[in-house]
């Protein structure tokens, strides 16, 4: 299925007269990381369950799914810029490709007119998709440029970068099944949901080094456990949280104490009810909006999937 | 704000967290948090389970488990 979404953009870059780019994407997901990510991402079937759920063919999600794998394959690019995982030389090469697949995905609905899409929603979903990646590069450049964002300012990042993309996944997929604005909105609500929720787990997760990535501390990262931290704290914990935060790439020792405060400040505590109210919130739509049966089920499974494990 | 306070106040005043344990509803207005119905639902839910909680702060020096990124 990605085989098929990267092989449509290509042919739109050679229609466009940008061959060097499509060289570029094809090596790109041919490395072995991204085969492994975009084989069977269980997250990138979101558009065609959706759809399913919503009481349509999943067929007729094809085109909306594929244009929802190469937004996906772009955060992936823009995030390994963003969080200092790409070598330095490979940063503009790849950023110059999330850019060129940022702006190609909502044509693959235009291209493919074999699913039978209504024209009139077709166009309504590319503009949704242009809508949702200008939202997304608003969270990028929020994230980029505010150096110590607030709890709220966190949230909304997450919102912009995560759970709005989630949202256009979900919506775009029912809204391919049905005419219903009450269930297209109730899919949109899950997906911004679920969208939540995988970004809590990541903030959670990257509070510690993992497979010889480093932590977000020591990534100088400010993300919702930190921001937590610093809103609730006392003068005297934030003064030591801000002075640790700020040694950390010079005493090791020091990631453990900042990660202590933060632990202490009831930060996981926090996070973990936030993840337990999206997913409260996300089944509760699900089963209002979705028809009983397998792609439900499947559903229901990515938003066990998402949810921090150990707070189950 | 209201949440993060609320469970800060949990996580740090010994007091407090003992009175939240026993009738959370109680504390909570008591203290003067004003929580939505959900997100209230979903606090008591987290902290009604104390192995759950323990469970959860003892296997934070691992790390959580979940997706790679997002």
């Amino acid at each position: 299925m990605h085989q098929e979404a990267f092989e449509c953009v290509v042919s739109l870059w050679d229609q466009a007269g940008a061959p060097a780019l499509s060289e570029i994407l094809v090596s790109a997901i041919q490395s072995q990381k991204s085969v492994s990510l975009f084989g069977d991402h269980p997250f990138l079937q979101l558009p065609i369950l959706c759809c399913q759920a919503a009481g349509g063919n999943p067929r007729l999600a094809k085109s909306v799914s594929s244009a929802w794998r190469i937004l996906y394959f772009a955060a992936y690019l823009l995030d390994g810029v963003a969080d200092g995982e790409t070598p330095v030389s490979e940063n503009g090469v790849n950023t110059t490709l999330a850019a060129a697949c940022l702006s190609s995905a909502g044509l693959l609905l235009a291209v493919d007119d074999q699913e039978k899409i209504v024209s009139k929603t077709a166009q309504s979903i590319q503009s949704d998709f242009q809508r949702v990646v200008l939202i997304a590069c608003n969270g990028q450049i929020n994230d980029l440029t505010r150096t110590e964002p607030t709890l709220d300012q966190c949230w909304q990042a997450a919102r912009e970068k995560t759970g709005e993309f989630y949202a256009l996944a979900s919506r775009s997929g029912a809204r391919v099944a049905t005419d219903n604005q009450e269930c297209i909105d109730l899919f949109s609500d899950f997906g911004l949901h679920l969208g939540m929720l995988i970004q809590i787990g990541d903030d959670m997760n990257g509070l510690w080094p993992k497979n010889n990535r480093r932590s977000d501390l020591c990534s100088g990262k400010w993300t919702l456990p930190v921001a937590y931290a610093m809103e609730v704290s006392s003068k005297s914990k934030r003064e030591l949280l801000q002075r640790y935060l700020g040694s950390i790439n010079t005493d090791p020792i020091v990631e453990e104490k900042a990660r202590q405060i933060i632990v202490e400040s009831g930060a996981m505590l926090y996070l973990v009810t936030m993840a337990e109210w999206h997913y409260s919130e996300a089944r509760g739509l699900l089963v209002k909006a979705a028809y009983p049966g397998q792609a439900r089920d499947e559903l229901l499974g990515l938003l066990d999937m998402a949810i921090p494990k150990r707070s189950l | 704000m209201s949440l993060a306070h609320a469970i800060h106040r949990i996580s740090t005043d010994e007091g407090f967290a003992t009175q939240f344990r026993k009738d959370p509803e109680t504390a909570l207005t008591q203290a003067g948090f004003t929580l939505e119905a959900s997100v209230r639902q979903a606090l008591v839910k987290i902290f009604q389970d104390p192995a759950r909680v323990h469970k959860l702060l003892s296997e934070l020096k691992a790390g959580p488990d979940g997706p790679d990124w997002a």
